[in-house]
């Protein structure tokens, strides 16, 4: 069961959401405490994808994947 | 004689002369010229400067603005013209160029047809349909660029992506990006960034450059490979004021290759920032709702759907209280009124029967051996009896006694 993959976005907008119905205090108690818990979960996640990526740059030629020279950006 | 030395000119008597020798052409003194309008370029001072070339030769051209005054159209790169004008040479500079009266369009230029025609149909197939663009990522994790290996476009767009967000991946495919292989490159390109896949996002674009530099990016086959990318597209081709069919086609357009990376890598550090202050906002969360939760509460006990009912209730019970508790105090200071008259009256009764009051009216109580008795019959004759009466005692002794006649109510006398 492949998913499409959480944006940041996305990730941002259930954060907003879960925050707003916590506020509210609209949820038993029980409920909210869950919430609570996916909330940590998804600012956690949100949190390490802010910190992805290896600054690599590479070069994608006809004949195939190379890396950038250090220097040459 | 004739020395080996010639008699040189200066520049200004060269310039001069050979500005003469054609001025005094009269072919060239009006002179009706054909060409592709290149590098048009409308001054400040309203005069006109551009190229009018063919297939294997250019020629400067000016046109004053009061000459330009009297265009009809509005002369671009590409158009094909005719001009009438002098050649001449400009003394100062020394440079050889046209300088047109007049000039009219040759049907429309070549290139600037093409493009017309090209964006009317692709407009009308709906490629340029705002519904049908994509929405680009706020937060990409890769970046895939089309563009020239060299150059400062993908210079720019490194460089800015870097400050934005140190960690951002990259990946180029380098194409031609004017000339008449690019097209096809550019093509190329997107679709090998395509199939790669990691790119969230594409920046498909080169630098500034003539109209026929930024062709390739008016070419059908780059519209219709932007359109198909899986992958949105921030196109960046040339200068703030071109813009290419693939401007129309892409799904956002940035005015330079700058503002492409601008659009499409965020300033992670205020991506940062939002994610703590979502991080403070989720703490306090579970307080505030446990707050509003109490609050709503005793709303509502304080609210209309309690006060009412309390009204019904609590008015008349209060009421019913006051007036109870009113009886009460009334009840009870009837009833201490009447305990008063009563203690007054048994104080009265009590002191009508006080003996001491009796005997200042004028009875006589009698004691013997320090005992009232009350019966006559009680004494004899002989004993010490002690009279009792106002004013003091009278000590006395019992001399005799006669019983009493009649009833209790009437009482005679007796002699004692």
């Amino acid at each position: 069961m492949a998913q499409k993959k959480l944006t940041f976005e996305e990730g941002m907008e259930q954060l907003e959401a879960l925050a707003r119905a916590l506020e509210s205090g609209e949820m038993p108690l029980e409920e909210s405490l869950t919430a609570y818990d996916k909330a940590v979960k998804l600012h956690k996640k949100l949190q390490e994808m802010l910190d992805q990526g290896d600054a690599r740059i590479r070069v994608l030629t006809e004949a195939g994947e190379q890396e950038a020279r250090e220097d040459e950006f | 004689m004739l020395t080996q030395e010639r008699w040189a000119l200066s520049v200004s008597e060269l310039n001069e002369y050979v500005r003469r020798t054609l001025a005094g052409d009269p072919l060239l003194r009006s002179v009706e010229v054909r060409g592709e309008i290149s590098g048009y370029r409308h001054h400040v001072s309203g005069h006109r400067y551009f190229s009018l070339k063919d297939e294997s030769a250019r020629v400067q051209c000016v046109m004053f603005r009061q000459q330009a005054q009297g265009l009809d159209f509005r002369p671009a790169d590409g158009m094909r013209v005719t001009v009438r004008a002098s050649a001449s040479v400009f003394v100062r500079d020394g440079t050889y160029q046209l300088y047109v009266e007049s000039m009219r369009a040759e049907g429309a230029g070549d290139l600037y047809l093409r493009f017309e025609q090209l964006k009317k149909k692709l407009a009308d197939e709906g490629l340029f349909d705002p519904a049908r663009k994509r929405e680009i990522p706020l937060f990409p994790r890769t970046i895939g660029i089309a563009t020239s290996r060299t150059g400062a476009a993908v210079h720019d767009i490194v460089q800015i992506a870097r400050r934005r967000n140190p960690n951002v991946n990259i990946v180029l495919a380098p194409c031609a990006v004017q000339g008449s292989a690019a097209a096809g490159e550019i093509v190329r390109a997107i679709e090998r960034l395509n199939r790669q896949g990691e790119a969230d996002v594409l920046l498909v674009g080169r630098g500034g450059g003539s109209l026929e530099d930024l062709f390739a990016f008016n070419e059908e086959s780059v519209a219709r490979a932007i359109a198909a990318s899986r992958i949105p597209v921030i196109s960046c081709v040339g200068h703030e004021i071109d813009f290419t069919i693939a401007d129309f086609v892409a799904d956002l357009r940035a005015p330079t290759p700058s503002a492409a990376a601008e659009l499409a890598v965020p300033v992670v550090g205020d991506l940062r920032a939002a994610l703590a202050g979502m991080a403070l906002r989720l703490r306090n969360s579970l307080a505030r709702g446990q707050a509003l939760r109490r609050a709503r509460l005793e709303r509502l006990l304080a609210g209309p759907v309690f006060a009412l009912p309390g009204r019904m209730l609590i008015e008349p019970r209060r009421s019913r209280l006051e007036g109870a508790s009113a009886r009460l105090a009334q009840a009870v200071r009837a009833r201490l009124e009447a305990e008063r008259t009563r203690l007054g009256m048994a104080a009265k009764t009590l002191s009508a029967v006080d003996p001491q009051k009796v005997i200042e009216r004028g009875y006589a109580v009698v004691k013997r051996d320090g005992r009232y008795v009350t019966r006559a019959e009680a004494l004899h004759v002989n004993d010490d009896i002690t009279v009792v009466m106002s004013g003091g005692e009278v000590f006395a002794w019992v001399t005799g006694a006669r019983k009493a006649q009649g009833d209790v109510n009437g009482t005679e006398e007796a002699d004692v």
